[in-house]
């Protein structure tokens, strides 16, 4: 049964982020249960989270983080690591349904009222200050600090594998980005993105950085062309992993007769 | 408006009939616009019938009669849009019984509306074919959709009773009105909730006994209440009125579920003067919420005929 999180409210959402650019993150403190306040439950389908387990959470997710380096300033592999770990993490310890966790107002909570702190150091403010607000207010949730990482684990879920989240550490933050982004046709579909990370992975013609990129790229926008006609859903893994491999090919050949400037 | 051309030739209008879907519970319905009493732990059985007919199909769009054919059925729910394959059905080659899907929809991966989609394809890649013919294993053929909105006690308004007390909202209010207008294309089962304090004692009993005078009036406030800051809303925000620039251009700019198409269709249906259209509604209500505020409520109460539960 679904775990039900607290969803919080768009304009306490707004107030909370508002607060987040004039003080800073304002966590609960260690002894302080999570606030509910301006926060709703989905009526009925699962079982309410308490404040004392929201507590619980927050201290797995500050555990996690300070294992990459916070509270000092984040480096790029504690990012990297930190994304991997706490993507694993939501995935696994939340209890959340895919439809509970598609609830942006869910996240918000999470980000603006649990761990502020936590979503702060992973995506610290600009240089003007400010924070970036979809890494906070889950108005995206393919760039929301914690939303993300849930979503990127469950669409990268492979239950057969031996470690079913072994290809969330094939791609990078940008690349990956280029996928997900498409929400209404290849991200829309788990299987596709799983068969293109996989092709990412075993390309034996990868290495150079630059092209790689433009490969994948490249071989997205052609699957962008085909998946309007073609139902790429219900195709066994194999066939997709085929067809998937084949743009490869085919971009890699295009881009090495013209490459980018 | 937007029309998706395929590269090759699709069958003849005609060549699949179809019956609506069918929502298995205590009863078999129709599936609804919105499925009451809906929550994760709800799977939704859906049923339905299509009459195929295989042989025009093959010989519109220029394929061998054998040609392997399956009926696929994909759902999405509006939050996540992550799409999940539910039925396929091989379509025999020479039985000419409907094709009858029978399918269950897992509850927990759903949220907000879902959209179900039928899909005719390709079973198989079809070697060999002439130019404008299908022959990629998945190549849709034929395709339609529908949609159900699952959360809320309405299918129009999602509620929800809280506590204000301990939601830290004024106590003794009767309702407060969530609208998140960051996106005006955003469904709006995601972005609209009404709160109902059950502190409040009228609030309280109306719950409980939904259909009675002080009830109905109650209700019918909120509605007013609803309507009025709805559309208020949208009038004064620039991106509404640039999405409904866009719609102008390309209807499809608009998904039926979103928070803007609510907008239009409830100005289209209560405010819309018989000579005008919904951009001058729209333009109209607008100019009078800037200028004087009270009218414009006056006008939408005139428009809803508030209070319908004395004035019907």
């Amino acid at each position: 049964m679904s775990r039900l999180y607290p969803r919080l409210l768009p304009s306490r959402a707004d107030d909370l982020f508002r607060a987040l650019n004039e003080r800073g993150p304002e966590p609960p403190s260690a002894t302080e249960l999570p606030s509910l306040e301006f926060a709703v439950f989905a009526a009925t389908g699962g079982q309410r989270i308490t404040p004392t387990e929201l507590q619980g959470i927050r201290a797995e997710l500050v555990s996690l983080a300070c294992a990459c380096g916070y509270p000092a300033p984040a480096t790029l592999t504690g990012r990297t690591q930190f994304d991997s770990r706490v993507a694993r993490h939501l995935h696994t310890s939340l209890g959340l349904s895919p439809g509970e966790a598609s609830q942006r107002q869910v996240w918000s909570y999470l980000a603006l009222v649990l761990v502020p702190d936590v979503c702060a150091w992973r995506f610290p403010p600009r240089a003007d200050g400010t924070y970036v607000d979809d890494r906070f207010k889950g108005t995206d949730l393919t760039r929301h600090t914690l939303g993300r990482l849930w979503t990127r684990a469950h669409i990268l879920h492979a239950r057969d594998a031996d470690d079913p989240y072994e290809l969330s550490d094939v791609l990078g933050e940008n690349d990956l980005d280029q996928i997900l982004a498409r929400r209404r046709d290849i991200a829309a579909s788990p299987a596709l993105v799983r068969a293109i990370v996989r092709a990412h992975r075993d390309d034996t013609d990868s290495g150079d950085g630059s092209l790689d990129r433009d490969v994948l790229r490249d071989s997205l926008k052609r699957l962008m062309r085909l998946s309007a006609f073609l139902d790429l859903d219900s195709r066994a893994d194999t066939e997709l992993d085929r067809l998937v491999r084949d743009q490869r090919r085919q971009s890699r050949r295009a881009l090495r007769v013209s490459p980018s400037p | 408006m937007s029309t998706r051309t395929f590269p090759y030739r699709t069958p003849a209008p005609g060549r699949l009939a179809t019956e609506p879907w069918l929502l298995v519970g205590d009863a078999v319905n129709e599936l609804p616009t919105f499925v009451e009493g809906w929550d994760y732990t709800t799977d939704l059985h859906l049923v339905r019938k299509l009459h195929i007919d295989r042989a025009g199909v093959c010989s519109d769009t220029g394929l061998p009669p054998h040609t392997p054919l399956e009926v696929c059925v994909r759902v999405r729910p509006s939050t996540s849009l992550l799409r999940t394959v539910t039925a396929r059905v091989a379509v025999p080659v020479h039985s000419t019984q409907p094709i009858q899907i029978d399918m269950l929809v897992n509850g927990s991966d759903l949220a907000g509306s879902l959209t179900v989609e039928t899909l005719l394809e390709l079973g198989q890649d079809v070697p060999g074919t002439d130019p404008f013919v299908a022959s990629h294993a998945g190549s849709i053929l034929w395709r339609d959709e529908v949609s159900t909105a699952l959360e809320g006690d309405s299918g129009l308004v999602p509620m929800a009773p809280v506590s204000f007390g301990e939601a830290g909202f004024p106590r003794s209010a009767a309702w407060y009105i969530s609208l998140d207008t960051a996106r005006w294309d955003w469904t709006a089962l995601g972005s609209l909730l009404v709160l109902l304090n059950t502190d409040n004692p009228a609030v309280a009993s109306a719950l409980e006994r939904a259909d009675d005078g002080p009830a109905s009036a109650l209700w019918d406030t909120l509605g007013a209440d609803l309507v009025c800051d709805l559309i208020g809303r949208a009038v004064e925000d620039e991106s509404f009125t640039e999405l409904c620039r866009d719609l102008a251009e390309d209807s499809g700019a608009v998904d039926e579920h979103s928070l803007a198409a609510l907008v239009r269709a409830l100005v289209r249906a209560h405010l819309t003067r018989p000579t005008e259209t919904v951009d001058e509604a729209l333009d109209r209500l607008g100019d009078l919420h800037r200028r004087d505020p009270s009218m414009y409520r006056a006008l939408v109460q005139e428009g809803l005929r508030y209070p319908r539960s004395v004035t019907a």
